[in-house]
């Protein structure tokens, strides 16, 4: 197990350098310079902007640099906990990344147990009644989940419980630390849509899978022992289905991080979707880089949590 | 008996009234206490600074002005002249070869950090402003502390837009205690003003918090406890917000969503913001436009009446001429080239071009759907003209960069705009001089650099709206730019909130200080 860990460890780095490098160089090539926006952005201003002036702001800021040695010189600093300096916010990256990830992982952590915990038991709910009304409910309300747009069902719940009904605020963010019913009920909304589609999918696949399982010839043993369904379902069905569920948990996670850009664009939440969509628009290149990092660390690190969980959930997976 | 009759009826009558007018009294009474919410655009793409002076790049003094304050402040008369009040300034003079302006400084004003308003501290953050923006207070060649509370500027030339100057946001003042002890940096970032809001806190297009100043130089002010600010980018959301009542109010409001709210009674205030302009590589000899009637024939090849309409509900005027009707600049000499596509073929072909040309036309990602009508409009007068969208970075680049360094490709126009500023020469310096360095690839008129010094110059204000005419009309005669549209800003207010000023030179901002609540 050790020696897997090590080695996923040592994929997970690869895949950060990849991806890293790929954002590092599309950044790069991308229409806009920052160093034009940083240097005509003040209206006030009546500077005229010269060649000299953009020469020596490149230089303050490396960007004068071979693309190479620039990357490196990041990387390196990165793994050393120096994101680098926002040239349009004029502040560090680590900064800013420190404000905006505790709300992304707060929302986002928030849908993720959520949809373990309402997906999960409905999933195995619809496949021990299969065909009845509870069943064909929770699908229909699944396929829904998985249909329906992130950014439309915001809105309409906007609407509906913001406007309409008043019980709930519009958009805006507080930390449960300063404030926990205000940050609760702030919450309320975003993370209901962010829970929907990996609810669903959770729902769906685990339908799937116990319904696969139950018809093992086991399943059927026990039934025959006498046991009852409660201890059949949990005791001895439940884990053999969930190694797809996990599986699409890992996936979930991506989606969760993913669909938060949304999410927070409606809800007016400054995380870090986004922080790196503004990133993207102002051609702020240390901003878009260190938010992909920390992004894409979290997700690899999740997916070999997910991927360590299956040898606890079927012993006969054994990593070498 | 009838005698007593009618007289009781008088006198109740004359209660009734008496009591209406006392519930009226009653009603407009300012309350004091409660938090004033608001909704704020984020500027696109760079994050909104708030703080002063703009010293630091990119600082943005628009917020900061519920914070700080200026000598003088800017009003519209009723006759349309621009005019001043005293603010930080109790009363000013002017030496009669208008080489001087003393002002006298109100007493007992203190900076949120406790020190104290005087003229040394205007001379520090003046001094400051000259040393590091390049046209603020440029007729300024000195500034002395005559006493405590007089200071005088010393001028090297008559200027009459010199008030206009310390009216701009940008010469409001900050505490040089503050920015001495902490740093400029610090002090851009938390203005430390005068104003009856101090600040509390600020996250970057997140959140503006201010609460009221205790130790404000009119006692009376503020009303309200705390101004919270929020940025919302999402149109939809900021007007559920507001018709919900989790905002009060919403800055720059998108027509559509201002004539909703009110539809629901919401108090709608709107006003000029930006003239929509079209600049031209006039300077480029190679270029087309440097024709005098090729650029005419672009302004009679747009049908403005039909973009204002369709554009924001019809609340942003036709422009035919580069000031606004009804002010002191407007020339109504001036006739305005009216869409008329014949007319614009008949100047090309005397220009030379009897096959029409072939244009570039550079704008920002937001302004496409504009383009892309007045791109029909051009194909009608022979005018077959290619869009090219860019970044606002690369059109900053643009409209400061000389051709080859990064300027425009030959023919070109571009999608530009001037601000809209009470005193029109302000805003003409920034754009219109030939020493302005926006716009290098516009090729400037004879005479209209002289129109501007005279109309800047001139000693009363007759004399200073014949000149500032007689700039637009050279401008309009030269078609050195062609005007298209005056934008529109719209600001919605909930009804319980009563008394928010609106505030020049730009509108970014309104005055918070009077403002109450209704409960």
């Amino acid at each position: 197990m050790r020696t897997y860990i090590l080695r996923r460890l040592i994929q997970t780095f690869i895949v950060i350098v990849l991806v890293t490098f790929s954002v590092f160089m599309v950044m790069r090539f991308l229409p806009g310079d920052p160093i034009l926006l940083y240097l005509t952005e003040d209206e006030f201003s009546e500077l005229q902007v010269t060649p000299e002036m953009i020469e020596a702001l490149r230089h303050e800021f490396g960007l004068d640099r071979p693309l190479m040695v620039q990357y490196f010189d990041w990387i390196i600093n990165a793994f050393r906990g120096d994101l680098g300096v926002s040239i349009l916010k004029d502040t560090t990256v680590a900064y800013e990344i420190g404000k905006a990830l505790p709300r992304t992982m707060y929302l986002g952590f928030s849908a993720f147990i959520l949809s373990i915990l309402i997906g999960v038991p409905a999933g195995i709910v619809c496949a021990i009644r299969r065909g009845k009304w509870l069943d064909t409910a929770v699908t229909t309300l699944a396929n829904i989940g998985i249909t329906a747009p992130t950014f439309w069902v915001g809105i309409l719940l906007i609407y509906f419980f913001g406007l309409w009904l008043e019980i709930l605020p519009i958009y805006g963010y507080t930390s449960p630390f300063e404030d926990f019913w205000i940050s609760t009920q702030q919450a309320i909304l975003p993370v209901f849509c962010l829970t929907l589609f990996p609810l669903a999918g959770s729902a769906r696949q685990t339908r799937s899978a116990m319904l696969e399982v139950i018809q093992q010839d086991y399943i059927r043993t026990a039934w025959s022992k006498g046991l009852s369904e409660r201890v059949i379902i949990l005791k001895h069905a439940l884990k053999n289905c969930l190694i797809p569920v996990i599986t699409l948990k890992g996936m979930t996670i991506r989606s969760i991080f993913g669909g938060q850009v949304l999410i927070e664009t409606v809800f007016n939440i400054p995380g870090m979707g986004r922080l790196v969509v503004e990133g993207i628009f102002s051609n702020d290149y240390a901003v878009v880089q260190g938010t992909v990092l920390v992004t894409a660390t979290v997700i690899t690190l999740a997916n070999l949590l997910i991927d360590i969980s299956y040898g606890w959930l079927d012993p006969r997976i054994r990593y070498g | 008996m009838k005698k007593l009759f009618f007289t009781s009826i008088a006198i109740l009558i004359a209660c009734f009234m008496l009591l209406d007018v006392c519930a009226e009294a009653a009603e407009k009474k300012p309350q004091y206490g409660g938090t004033l919410t608001g909704i704020s655009y984020p500027r696109a793409p760079k994050a909104t600074r708030i703080g002063n002076p703009p010293a630091i790049f990119g600082a943005d003094a628009g917020w900061a002005a519920q914070m700080l304050e200026n000598l003088t402040r800017y009003v519209i008369e009723e006759d349309g002249n621009v005019g001043f009040r005293g603010v930080l300034a109790t009363s000013w003079k002017t030496s009669p070869d208008g080489l001087t302006r003393e002002f006298k400084l109100r007493k007992g004003v203190k900076f949120h950090d406790g020190t104290d308003f005087d003229a040394a501290a205007a001379k520090y953050n003046h001094d400051t402003l000259r040393k590091e923006h390049g046209t603020a207070l440029k007729s300024v060649a000195s500034i002395d502390v005559v006493d405590s509370h007089t200071i005088r500027y010393n001028l090297s030339k008559p200027d009459n837009t010199f008030l206009a100057d310390v009216s701009e946001t940008y010469a409001a003042f900050i505490s040089p205690t503050a920015k001495e002890l902490i740093g400029p940096k610090w002090a851009a970032e938390n203005p430390i003003g005068t104003n009856a809001y101090k600040f509390v806190s600020y996250e970057q297009d997140v959140e503006l918090v201010m609460k009221r100043f205790d130790d404000y130089w009119d006692p009376k002010l503020p009303y309200v406890d705390e101004v919270k600010i929020h940025y919302v980018k999402e149109a939809l959301v900021a007007q559920a917000a507001v018709e919900k009542g989790q905002d009060l109010f919403i800055t720059r409001a998108a027509a559509k969503e201002a004539m909703a709210l009110k539809k629901k009674g919401y108090v709608i205030v709107t006003a000029p913001s930006v003239l929509r302009i079209i600049t031209f590589d006039s300077k480029n000899p190679k270029s087309v436009f440097a024709k005098k009637k090729v650029r005419q024939a672009i302004g009679y090849a747009i049908n403005r009446k039909v973009l204002s309409e369709a554009l924001d509900w019809g609340y942003n005027p036709a422009a035919y001429q580069t000031s606004l009707e009804g002010s002191y600049a407007y020339n109504s000499t001036i006739k305005p080239r009216k869409y008329d596509p014949e007319k614009a073929k008949k100047l090309l072909a005397e220009a030379g071009y009897p096959d029409g040309i072939k244009i570039n036309i550079y704008i920002e990602r937001l302004r496409k759907r504009l383009w892309t009508a007045i791109q029909s409009q051009l194909q009608e007068s022979g005018i077959e003209a290619k869009i090219k969208v860019n970044p606002s970075s690369k059109m900053r680049q643009f409209r400061t960069s000389a051709s080859g360094s990064g300027g425009l490709a030959v023919n070109s126009i571009l999608s530009n705009h001037i601000s809209y500023k009470p005193d029109y020469i302000l805003g003409f310096d920034q754009t219109m001089r030939s020493t302005s360095s926006r716009q290098p690839d516009l090729q400037r008129p004879a005479g209209l650099d002289e129109a501007l010094i005279e109309a800047a110059q001139a000693t009363d204000f007759a004399g200073k709206a014949k000149a500032t005419q007689k700039a637009v009309q050279i401008i309009y005669e030269d078609a050195t730019v062609v005007p298209v549209y005056w934008e529109t800003v719209f600001w919605a207010t909930h009804p319980s909130v009563h008394n928010i000023k609106h505030t020049y030179p730009d509108h970014s901002h309104r005055s918070y200080k009077g403002a109450w609540i209704e409960k």
